[in-house]
């Protein structure tokens, strides 16, 4: 700027010239900076490989403050390796306080929901509740990997469809299915949604539960155009 | 028409029947009607030839009153169950038309 341009074509070319080069300059310095970052970086990388391989050496029996620490700056750096980590350091202390944090702050919500919500259920009420320094999907399921080492009163727990939800430690399956069951025999049959309504469930967790009484041979399914029904099974229950 | 009179049995009727059950307890038990059905069926009917893709329409597979067919998997299904136990013979390579034998050969 500052720079007189001469009139007419030849000026407005050359000013266009100049100012592609202004951008392409700040553009290569940006890199250049990025570079430099992802050089010490690295340095950090390699450092916390060879001190895993220190960590090798020595056996692992309880958790020693050392690698747990060396978790946490693997965290700070954005790498996580649990694979050869998860034999020095059963996971990092920020999700172990996470885990604590979770158990406290969701008692009450799930005692709400009746004792189950799903995970993804979990992640919206607590990224909203936060607002700012959001947590990452991966740090809240590190966090309830690890609710099973606390003695606080939440669970994870997997269904076989891999659909994972935070239970009550209070939370009574067979009574749920129980109750499902006196559901179902009283409509005659039921799909996902049917139940949900009913059951004031969310529809993942009422689909779990009629898959559940189908595992256990107490309702049998009506795959349709219609949808996907369950019923009492007949199947079992009355002689041909 | 003889199938009027023809006894269908309660599963008949319920529509889970025409939907083949993952659990394994389960289907074990419907497996079992659907045998009985059919070959009852064909007893009743005297027919002792089956044609898969014309059995599909049949009757036998295909309730109107209630809106349920049986697809063309389970059929293949059960009729494969019923030739491990003597029941039907194939009559071509790509299980298409087979013979019903309400008594196995042997009880014949």
């Amino acid at each position: 700027k500052g720079k007189q341009y001469r009139a007419g074509i030849v000026g407005i070319e050359r000013q266009i010239r100049d100012r592609n080069e202004a951008t392409g300059e700040t553009i290569s310095e940006a890199f250049e900076d990025l570079k430099n970052l992802m050089k010490m970086a690295k340095e950090m990388v390699n450092l916390s490989k060879s001190v895993s391989q220190k960590l090798r050496e020595k056996q692992s029996d309880i958790t020693e403050d050392e690698t747990i620490q060396f978790k946490s700056y693997l965290l700070s750096l954005g790498i996580n390796d649990p694979v050869t980590k998860s034999e020095y350091g059963s996971g990092s202390t920020f999700h172990f306080e996470l885990a604590r944090q979770l158990s406290e702050t969701l008692f009450k919500p799930l005692k709400e929901a009746g004792g189950i919500l799903s995970l993804t259920e979990v992640y919206c009420r607590v990224n909203r509740a936060r607002g700012v320094e959001l947590i990452s999907p991966e740090d809240l399921l590190n966090a309830c990997l690890m609710l099973d080492k606390l003695t606080g009163p939440v669970k994870l727990y997997k269904f076989d469809s891999g659909v994972m939800v935070l239970r009550l430690k209070s939370y009574d399956a067979v009574r749920e299915a129980c109750k499902v069951k006196e559901i179902l025999q009283e409509k005659g049959s039921l799909t996902a949604d049917e139940l949900s309504v009913i059951t004031k469930a969310t529809l993942v967790i009422a689909k779990e539960r009629l898959l559940f009484l189908e595992k256990e041979g107490i309702a049998c399914r009506d795959d349709s155009i219609e949808g996907l029904r369950f019923y009492p099974n007949r199947f079992l229950t009355e002689a041909a | 028409m003889a199938e009027m009179d023809f006894v269908w049995p309660w599963q008949y009727q319920f529509p889970p029947f025409f939907t083949i059950q993952p659990n394994s307890d389960t289907r074990a038990k419907q497996l079992e009607a659907w045998k009985t059905l059919l070959l009852d069926f064909h007893k009743f009917n005297k027919i002792y030839l089956l044609d898969v893709t014309e059995a599909q329409a049949s009757p036998l597979f295909s309730n109107k009153s209630i809106d349920r067919k049986l697809n063309l998997e389970a059929i293949s299904l059960i009729l494969d169950e019923l030739q491990k136990q003597g029941n039907v013979e194939w009559l071509d390579k790509q299980k298409q038309r087979c013979y019903v034998y309400w008594r196995t050969l042997e009880e014949w």
